[in-house]
């Protein structure tokens, strides 16, 4: 089967006229990004999985409400955003930035965890950081979101961004630790643009 | 003139906020932070170490959707209709605010020809003194004035 070259927004509008086809292709292109997304937020995959959902169930409905002025991949993290939001109010969790750096499967505290010298895998290290600061890492640099869709997800300016983006890398390489891993010059799977 | 060791400065403050990867840096700054990688070997050494960093970013928890999940997501357009089909939205408060002014407007036609006639002055006067003084509504637009 050929892949569907339109762009992300003429395939919107035709999901608003009811094209099936351009909502599976939004489907192919968003899927795997959206739960990840959420799963860095929610740090729960069945809770991530039924985020996504959500979120294309919101699309297939909603896809007229969708306005060119930002990208549809900002539009689509936007709608998740706020589903898995909604999922940690349920779950009594905030989604803020003062909480302190624990282990997701523990209760010490980042300290603590510092003091013992334990070396945490990259994945638990991200896990423990602070909700908006997780959001922002993975929004930015897993996901390809500019600086300006970042914020426009994040509902923040750009400075609060860049000073979370900040934060968010200090607190991982404290948690890491001296680190020896060669560097790839990767690019994440969606768009990259400056 | 630039200082250096303010360029450095600066050039390591970006590092710490948007990586190594120059392309993701705002256009505007991306010459100056290239001329600083050709003269400085600190800010080389910078770059390196947040690459380290970036590459983790990058591959960490890059896991594919379950099928279970992908079935789901796309079974939705045969599940559930989209708005405009089902008949509501736009429509809808067309409709509603039809349905409202007509029962407004045959509300106030039968209260006119239901409505017994007006009292003469003096007994309004009477009704007006004995009006609750604790109710807001019951005072005159002369007290609230």
């Amino acid at each position: 089967m050929l892949a569907d070259s339109r762009d992300d927004s003429s395939l919107v509008a035709a999901v608003a006229r009811g094209d099936a086809a351009a909502y599976r292709t939004l489907v192919e292109r968003y899927l795997d990004a959206l739960v990840r997304y959420a799963t860095r937020v929610l740090r729960d995959q069945s809770d991530a999985e039924d985020t996504a959902q959500d979120t294309f169930l919101r699309l297939w409905q909603n896809a007229a409400s969708y306005s060119p002025k930002v990208s549809v991949s900002a539009w689509l993290h936007r709608i998740a955003h706020n589903a898995a939001i909604d999922r940690l109010r349920r779950r009594r969790e905030s989604f803020d930035d003062e909480c302190e750096l624990r282990s997701p499967k523990s209760t010490q505290p980042y300290e603590l965890l510092t003091e013992k010298r334990e070396r945490l895998s990259f994945d638990t290290a991200l896990l423990s950081l602070p909700a908006r600061q997780r959001a922002a890492l993975t929004l930015f640099f897993q996901q390809g979101l500019t600086l300006s869709e970042t914020a426009q997800v994040l509902e923040t300016g750009i400075e609060s961004v860049e000073s979370l983006l900040a934060r968010g890398r200090k607190n991982l390489s404290k948690l890491l630790g001296p680190t020896d891993a060669p560097h790839q010059d990767s690019k994440p799977a969606h768009h990259r643009r400056g | 003139m630039s200082d250096p060791s303010r360029e450095l400065l600066q050039f390591q403050n970006r590092l710490a906020q948007l990586g190594a990867d120059l392309e993701r840096w705002p256009l505007a700054e991306r010459a100056a932070a290239a001329r600083l990688l050709l003269t400085s070997d600190e800010a080389r050494a910078a770059r390196e170490h947040a690459a380290g960093l970036d590459a983790q970013l990058l591959s960490a928890g890059r896991l594919p959707a379950s099928e279970a999940l992908r079935s789901r997501v796309l079974a939705i357009p045969d599940q559930h209709p989209q708005l405009a089909e089902r008949g509501l939205g736009r429509q809808a408060p067309r409709w509603a605010v039809a349905l409202l002014a007509a029962a407004a407007l045959l509300g106030v036609m039968t209260e006119r020809l239901i409505a017994p006639p007006e009292p003469p002055a003096a007994m309004q006067e009477d009704v007006d003194s004995v009006a609750d003084p604790l109710d807001p509504l019951a005072l005159g637009t002369e007290e609230l004035l």
